[in-house]
């Protein structure tokens, strides 16, 4: 391939990347800006900075998606990655299909399918044995774990499916007890994706507006739900300022995590 | 691992995702032939125990007429698969040359750049919607550059209509189509688009009878991957559209938290559903054959 | 140094692996049909087969990662059949090595005797013999990863090793390794075993590898035993086409057994139309349709008089190794006949007409 055809992919490329940052690096630079509009430039000022922590709404809403986001992702850990183990692992146990195929579908649903049928459970259950009394964090957490456990499948099935088989057996040849298998062996190599899978989770969960805005009751706002409240009123320099403080946390957060990562060189193998 | 293990491990999840999964779809059904009404719960028990102890069976099609009745869900429904299919086709057109040149670089480079496709995956999906208002509004830092420029005299309507609904679609979705069409590319054997060019193939032919090929999986399943939520998308539309983007999802939002009629809202769910059943049966069937042991 | 070693006395050498009548079947397709063995103590054993002939499952069988339809296995007196792998006194060497990615050189050697109460000194005493039997001790501190391909199988065999298992499983221990690499290592398991008298096991598709390292070799065939022999028994006694096919070159002259005189067969072969005896100690029910191999290498030119089965052909192909000529001749029939001279034997020209024949005591008689 001639320097002049392999250069017209890689100019998309830049393209592609400049429009997939240039919206965010705007929102980030008008974050400083002075001007209660956000779109004039009114010059540098961290005031709206101050007004976000200040701000106690917030300050809830943000602990209540925390809250969320952390015991999602932990149930969904610990119930994707024994799915994600069926997946790789038993080969064609019957119900196989339906089992991968409920896992395949929270993917793609749509949100507002979602949110609405799991609503409809909750109220019917209330209606029927009484539970939940009062929807709010315990709701959305449920539903959260519902779409976010398949991801932690996927992920931990696709760690899995990319190790040699015969190492779970070839410690058992080695004398080593199932469950010691599972300990020094199995875990220790799925380490990596149980992690991620627990990061992807606590981001979906986090991030997620439509289908806490059906589960939840009255009390429960989270911090997706506030942003949308406020934008669908216009332009807000507080969001701007607060979406950065966002942008900011993940980074460090994958920075820190691709970092440890990197560290640990032969589990990223 | 032991029989008893493995049972434990397949059923907890198993379980979970009957109940929280398929169970809701069931009572979607359900509700959606029941009657609305004015009390709390808003809809009519679909059984109800007659006065000679006998149960009742009372379904009831009033919803699902009101959807044939008014031409606005038709409409919806139109709107939605109209918007998806388009900014799917502009994600395959972007996605497709990004994949591959990611593919095509140099090892050392080629993770960085699929995390800096990553990277606003795991931003907020809202904050990212946000960003376009404040790019696209009238007022908005694109008009303003525009006039400042003299470019044109006055502020482009570039918010709230079918034009922004599409561009924050496929801003938003663009990693989805990128990373499975990476993933095909990356297991690629290269030598294949050695041996075309060595039969004397050129290089944009090579790239549309031998590499396409080999990647239309990923090509599928990142279609599917976003024409699926697109077409039930409500945030965009909600956001960037305008009073006339009838989206579907927009609607469902509206039929049941301003109009309160859960059971048009359970009726609009089930014929979104059977839309989108092909798609959703489509990306599972993928996904069953990938896993394949 | 084996503990192996010491307990010689406590079975009947001759079975210390019994397996019998073992089966087992995959959702309905047999993969081991009914096979018996027994294998003495301190051998080099080889399960010799194509794929699909069972050869991996009768392993695995033995490993206990499968579980038998029907049989037994016991090993050194001890019914083994039941028994999880974990607690079997057998080791294997995997095909892929298995070596643990996320543990060096070190810990995949110490990871079997981890599993036993053994203390941390003994634990770094085993180890350090086994990265010196294996030649390891400067990569001791290395990731798999960072292996060669020759290293991995060193640390694979190390790691099998280290526990001295009374019967060490090889499932294609040469396949990975690369063709000079692997006549090195073929001689250092050889040795190896010798060294610590463990019983070895190994399971190859090679027929070469297999003769070149086992003092016995069963060759399977579809699930079941075709035959079991010292590699010289195989080679020039085999008791079927598919035997004598299966371990190297090999005429097949089409015959009928017209009966039989003082242990030799009278014969008839079908290409040339002649009578012959043949030596023939399998019995003198057979009659028949029949076959008589003659390896390539036991094939004569002759020049006047032969004692047997002379024939004359045209030399259709002759391919130089080194060593010899690897001919090809074409009988009047149209059969192929395959003969090797020597290399310091002049050979016919393309065309030109071959007399070929076979010494006494060089033709099998087989009957199927």
């Amino acid at each position: 391939m001639t320097a002049a055809r392999a250069g017209f992919p890689r100019i998309l490329l830049g393209l592609g990347y400049a429009f997939l940052y240039a919206p965010i690096a705007l929102l980030v630079i008008y974050s400083f800006n002075e001007s209660r509009l956000v779109t004039v430039w009114g010059g540098f000022s961290t005031r709206w900075y101050g007004e976000v922590l200040a701000n106690e709404r917030i300050a809830d809403a943000a602990w209540l998606s925390l809250s969320i986001a952390a015991m999602s992702a932990t149930v969904a850990v610990l119930l994707g990655t024994p799915a994600g183990f069926a997946l790789a692992r038993f080969g064609r146990f019957s119900g196989r299909a339906v089992f991968a195929g409920l896992l395949a579908a929270p993917l793609v649903m749509p949100e507002v399918i979602t949110g609405l049928s799991l609503l409809l459970l909750f109220v019917g259950l209330e209606e029927s044995i009484g539970w939940p009394r009062e929807r709010g964090m315990a709701t959305i957490v449920i539903a959260h774990v519902s779409f976010t456990m398949p991801y932690v499948a996927i992920v931990v099935q696709a760690r899995l499916a990319g190790f040699d088989r015969n190492l779970e057996e070839a410690a058992l040849d080695l004398g080593a007890r199932p469950l010691a298998v599972l300990r020094s062996i199995t875990l220790p190599l799925t380490a990596p994706a149980i992690v991620a899978g627990w990061l992807l989770s606590f981001t979906l969960s986090f991030d997620d507006l439509v289908i806490a805005s059906f589960v939840t009751g009255p009390g429960a706002t989270t911090l997706p739900m506030l942003i949308f409240s406020s934008v669908r009123l216009g332009l807000s320099p507080q969001i701007n300022a607060l979406a950065t403080m966002m942008l900011v946390a993940v980074s460090l957060c994958l920075v820190v995590a691709a970092w440890t990562m990197s560290r640990r060189k032969p589990l990223s193998l | 691992m032991s029989g008893r293990h493995r049972t434990l491990a397949i059923a907890a999840p198993f379980a979970w995702m009957l109940a929280f999964s398929l169970a809701p779809l069931a009572i979607v059904l359900k509700i959606s032939f029941s009657e609305a009404t004015a009390e709390r719960p808003p809809y009519a028990p679909l059984f109800e125990m007659g006065a000679d102890g006998g149960i009742a069976f009372q379904p009831s099609i009033s919803a699902y007429l009101l959807l044939l009745s008014d031409g606005l869900y038709f409409d919806a429904f139109l709107g939605s698969l109209r918007v998806a299919a388009v900014s799917t086709f502009v994600c395959l057109l972007i996605g497709l040359p990004m994949a591959y040149a990611i593919a095509r670089s140099s090892p050392q480079r080629r993770n960085l750049l699929v995390m800096l496709v990553m990277l606003p995956f795991w931003t907020s999906f809202l904050i990212r919607v946000y960003a376009w208002m404040a790019l696209l509004k009238p007022t908005g830092i694109l008009n303003n550059a525009l006039v400042w420029l003299g470019i044109v005299d006055e502020p482009l309507p570039l918010m709230n209509n079918d034009f922004a609904v599409h561009l924050g679609i496929v801003y938003s979705y663009l990693p989805f189509m990128v990373l499975p069409i990476y993933a095909a590319l990356e297991k690629m054997d290269w030598t294949l688009v050695e041996a075309a060019a060595d039969l004397g193939c050129r290089p944009s032919r090579t790239f549309f009878t031998v590499t396409m090929p080999l990647c239309w999986q990923g090509m599928a399943a990142g279609s599917l991957l976003v024409f699926i939520p697109a077409a039930g998308e409500f945030v965009i539309p909600d956001l960037l559209g305008g009073p006339d983007t009838l989206m579907v999802g927009r609607v469902l939002w509206t039929e049941f938290f301003i109009n309160r009629d859960w059971p048009a809202a359970a009726a609009l769910t089930i014929a979104m559903l059977s839309v989108l059943l092909l798609p959703i049966l489509a990306f599972q069937h993928m996904g069953v054959e990938a896993d394949r042991p | 140094m084996s503990r192996a070693a010491a307990e010689t006395a406590v079975s009947d050498a001759r079975s210390f692996i019994r397996i019998e009548d073992i089966a087992k079947s995959f959702s309905g397709v047999p993969a081991v049909a009914g096979v018996s063995l027994e294998i003495p103590r301190g051998e080099l054993f080889c399960l010799l087969g194509a794929s699909g002939s069972g050869k991996t499952t009768l392993l695995r069988l033995l490993a206990g990662f499968e579980r038998p339809d029907r049989g037994t296995i016991s090993i050194d007196g001890a019914d083994v059949t039941a028994m999880p792998p974990y607690l079997r006194p057998v080791n294997l060497m995997f095909q892929s090595y298995a070596l643990f990615p996320h543990l060096s050189v070190e810990g995949n050697i110490a990871f079997g005797l981890r599993q036993e109460k053994l203390t941390r000194a003994d634990i770094a005493r085993r180890v350090e013999e086994m990265l010196t039997l294996v030649q390891m001790t400067s990569f001791a501190r290395r990731r798999p990863h960072e292996l060669s391909g020759g290293q991995r199988q060193r640390t694979a065999l190390a790691r099998a090793l280290a526990k001295l298992p009374k019967v060490l499983l090889l499932d294609e221990p040469l396949a990975a390794l690369d063709r000079k690499l692997r006549e090195e290592t073929r001689e250092e398991l050889v040795s190896i075993q010798a060294r610590l008298g463990i019983t070895f096991i190994v399971v190859t598709h090679d027929a070469e590898e297999a003769m070149g390292m086992a003092s016995r070799i069963a060759i399977l065939k579809g699930g079941k035993l075709a035959q079991i022999g010292t590699p010289a028994e195989l080679y020039d006694r085999p008791r079927s086409r598919y035997v004598a096919d299966f371990l190297g070159p090999v005429n097949l002259f089409e015959c009928e057994i017209l009966g039989h005189d003082s242990g030799s067969a009278v014969l008839r072969l079908v290409d040339l139309d002649t009578e012959l005896r043949v030596r023939d100690d399998l019995g003198t029910a057979r009659t028949g349709r029949a076959w008589v191999a003659v390896r390539p290498e036991r094939m004569t030119q002759t020049i006047g008089a032969a004692p047997v089965g002379r024939m004359r052909g045209i030399l259709r192909a002759a391919v130089f190794r080194g060593e010899s000529h690897s001919c090809r001749i074409e009988l009047p029939s149209g059969k192929s006949v395959l003969f090797t001279a020597p290399a310091a034997v002049a050979i016919p020209r393309q065309g030109e007409p071959v007399e070929l024949t076979w010494p006494p005591g060089a033709g099998v008689v087989l009957t199927e």
